[in-house]
């Protein structure tokens, strides 16, 4: 899968967490959703460089999860933001 | 309305805090895979749909002082014109991720809008903001936050 960013109003970072200003939506992304969002630009980008992105951050998941699928969830709770699309 | 209509918030000043969230998530990295996307949404006030060409360069300081206290100050923009910007047409927005705000004080010409009892509230301007470089909007906004949790987040924003 691949994902791009989609057009956002505002989008304020501090520290590792951010909000961002959608549609007419204001959201407060947690840590793993706004590194996953920094690691999408405007061109597509494929999941698993969001995936290794998220890894080199977070570190690997706990045991019992999977690093492609918790990254898959969390691009697609993006996308349902209309934060990002994905082909 | 366009990514352009609003300026970014990253474009304000620096905020103090007691509590990094960086030290917070370094910290338990893991719990990081568990918390859920979305940590909250609310509706954007309609005001903050669109921006005023002219107006620059928006400063401010947004930090917590003593207790639940968080401050807004240092308010300054730059207008290149061509005209004046009307009262009424600068908002303050303050967000808590966890609790509620309450009103403390807002000096003049701050005027408080909506939002106490909830997680977002919002003060205007209610003044003039004539063409000019590093125009001081006065403040501070004090508000009063109903606990210690979480770290708030807050924008400046204007309309045409």
């Amino acid at each position: 899968m691949r994902v791009r960013r989609l057009p956002i109003i505002d989008l304020y970072v501090e520290d590792d967490a951010c909000v961002v200003f959608v549609g007419d939506q204001v959201v407060a992304l947690s840590a793993l959703a706004t590194q996953a969002l920094l690691a999408v630009g405007d061109e597509w980008t494929e999941d698993a460089a969001v995936a290794s992105a998220l890894a080199d951050a977070f570190g690997p998941p706990p045991p019992g999860t999977d690093l492609a699928a918790a990254t898959t969830e969390t691009l697609m709770a993006l996308s349902e933001l209309r934060v990002i699309e994905h082909d | 309305m366009t990514a352009d209509d609003v300026k970014s918030a990253t474009e304000c000043g620096p905020a103090t805090r007691g509590l990094s969230r960086r030290s917070v998530v370094r910290t338990a990295a893991h719990a990081a895979w568990a918390v859920p996307v979305v940590q909250l949404a609310a509706s954007a006030p309609a005001f903050a749909d669109s921006t005023l060409p002219g107006i620059e360069n928006p400063t401010y300081t947004f930090s917590r002082g003593g207790s639940n206290t968080w401050t807004a100050a240092g308010f300054t923009v730059s207008n290149d014109g061509p005209g004046p910007l009307d009262a009424g047409k600068i908002q303050f927005t303050a967000i808590a991720t966890d609790g509620t705000w309450s009103q403390n004080s807002a000096a003049s010409p701050w005027v408080y809008v909506s939002g106490a009892g909830t997680g977002t509230i919002i003060y205007s301007y209610n003044a003039q903001v004539p063409v000019g470089t590093n125009l001081s909007l006065n403040g501070p906004i004090v508000i009063n936050k109903s606990n210690n949790k979480g770290d708030p987040t807050s924008s400046l924003t204007y309309q045409a």
